[in-house]
């Protein structure tokens, strides 16, 4: 006797599938193995290089020893130190070193500080207009010992007789002040400051107002200058 | 009772081991059914899956030689006497050379009463290439359902048809199962003068699987196992007429 059924003829009726009580014995795919390691690797280059990103670390400049105003940089005056964080701070990064070498400071940079890139400027820049530098020699006693460079000072000039009010007015307009007749101040910055030996004179550099260079550069001549350092709050008064 | 299906080929391999794997790992039911491999010309799955010598086909012929009698009253069937594959399929696999499987097939031929000593819902058995008047044939009549695997192949089809009119005697139920092939199932069935019962396709990677040399999630998917499960549910559900056992030898002419 032969059944008589013919293809498909339940196929329809019956859905699902049964499960299949055999699993696969195939041998193992060493390839994968491969493949998941070098995913594992990928996932740490990618973590490495991600991590790397985030850490904006730069190199900035930084002075390697006291530099005064008007100093010219050169490779000895600076280091490099690695710094996160310098949106918005005025620094000098490590990949402008070739170029700012040469150049000439217009601000006093103390050692170990960072380079701003407002101190960077060309020879022509320094000093900046409406100011000027006048040199001068101190006796010891006329300016005090705790003078460093950048300190705000306050130029007394000696027994001017020919001040009189029209000094007085220029000083005064200046910003600088008389307050006592024949006596007259100056607002100043200083920009070097070499002490002198033992009872030697101590030599100085003075940035001030352009429009008081000549009666400060004529009392520093005759020594008839004494410098007085003020509080910076004081604006040189 | 124990329902035994047993697959054959007339030559030219085409896949009745293959399809006795699908049909058995895909049988309805939770016990499912016991794959054994009485394949006179030797296994295959022993090697495929890496099994022990022992629980297989040897003792299941060694204990149907022995008889109730000798073994207590109480002999095990092919389910005592098989290894699970990874994924629970029972099998009793046959021995690698020809030599020993055919010994064993022979023992087990002089008592096939032994496929259904245990209560397992279901039998496929796996004969290999049938010859006639062999233990094999014998193991084929003594099965409630015999399916005939074929390849779509004139040469195949023709020997077929000229063994039609034996098989018919032979065999309580028989199906043909045509494996791939351009031929429409109606043009076969009317070329052998069988009903064709399951048409299978090429499925080169449930091959694979099953031959332990491919990995596959979800085997229920492939077209094989599908096709498969259709044909396990007919043969476990459909109940066939049973004439009177017939004892006379099958009479295939190859």
């Amino acid at each position: 006797m032969v059944e008589t059924a013919t293809t498909g003829a339940n196929r329809t009726a019956k859905g699902g599938t049964p499960p299949v009580r055999l699993l696969g014995n195939g041998p193992r795919r060493w390839r994968w193995l491969g493949f998941g390691v070098a995913l594992m690797a990928a996932g740490g280059l990618i973590a490495a290089t991600a991590a790397d990103q985030l850490d904006d670390r730069q190199g900035v400049l930084v002075a390697g020893g006291d530099l005064p105003a008007g100093h010219v940089v050169t490779a000895g005056d600076l280091q490099v130190t690695e710094l996160a964080g310098t949106q918005g701070l005025s620094v000098v990064f490590d990949d402008r070193l070739e170029e700012v070498i040469g150049q000439t400071l217009t601000l006093p940079v103390a050692e170990g500080s960072v380079l701003p890139e407002t101190a960077l400027g060309t020879d022509s820049a320094y000093p900046v207009t409406g100011q000027a530098v006048v040199g001068a020699s101190l006796a010891p006693g006329r300016f005090p010992t705790s003078l460093e460079p950048g300190a705000r000072v306050s130029v007394v000039v000696l027994g001017s007789q020919n001040a009189g009010g029209n000094a007085g007015g220029n000083a005064g307009g200046a910003g600088g002040g008389a307050t006592t007749p024949g006596v007259q101040a100056y607002a100043a910055h200083l920009q070097s400051f070499e002490p002198g030996t033992a009872d030697g004179p101590a030599v100085v550099e003075l940035v001030v107002s352009a429009a008081d260079a000549a009666q400060v550069a004529s009392a520093a001549a005759s020594e008839n200058i004494t410098v007085v350092q003020v509080s910076p709050q004081d604006g040189g008064q | 009772m124990t329902r035994t299906v047993a697959l054959f080929s007339l030559g030219g391999a085409p896949g009745v081991t293959t399809l006795s794997m699908a049909l058995a790992s895909v049988w309805p039911g939770e016990a499912g059914a016991v794959l054994v491999e009485a394949d006179a010309s030797g296994g295959d799955i022993a090697t495929r899956y890496r099994l022990h010598a022992s629980p297989a086909l040897i003792d299941l012929a060694a204990a149907a030689r022995r008889g109730p009698a000798e073994n207590g009253g109480a002999t095990g069937g092919p389910l005592a006497h098989s290894q699970a594959l990874p994924g629970g399929l029972p099998v009793c696999a046959a021995p690698t050379t020809a030599d020993r499987a055919n010994g064993a097939v022979e023992l087990l031929a002089q008592n096939p009463g032994i496929l259904g000593a245990d209560q397992a819902p279901a039998v496929v058995v796996d004969l290999g290439r049938l010859a006639p008047r062999s233990p094999a044939a014998r193991l084929a009549m003594a099965a409630d359902v015999v399916v005939l695997v074929v390849q779509d192949d004139l040469a195949q089809l023709r020997r077929v048809k000229d063994s039609a009119a034996a098989f018919r005697e032979a065999f309580r139920d028989l199906r043909v199962v045509v494996r791939t092939g351009a031929d429409s199932t109606s043009e076969i069935a009317e070329a052998t003068g069988l009903p064709v019962a399951e048409r299978i396709g090429r499925d080169d990677k449930a091959a694979a699987f099953l031959r332990g040399e491919r990995n596959d999630r979800r085997p229920h998917k492939r077209p094989l196992f599908k096709t498969a499960a259709v044909l396990a549910r007919r043969l476990a559900e459909e109940t066939a007429p049973i004439p009177a056992p017939d004892t006379r030898p099958v009479g295939v002419q190859s």
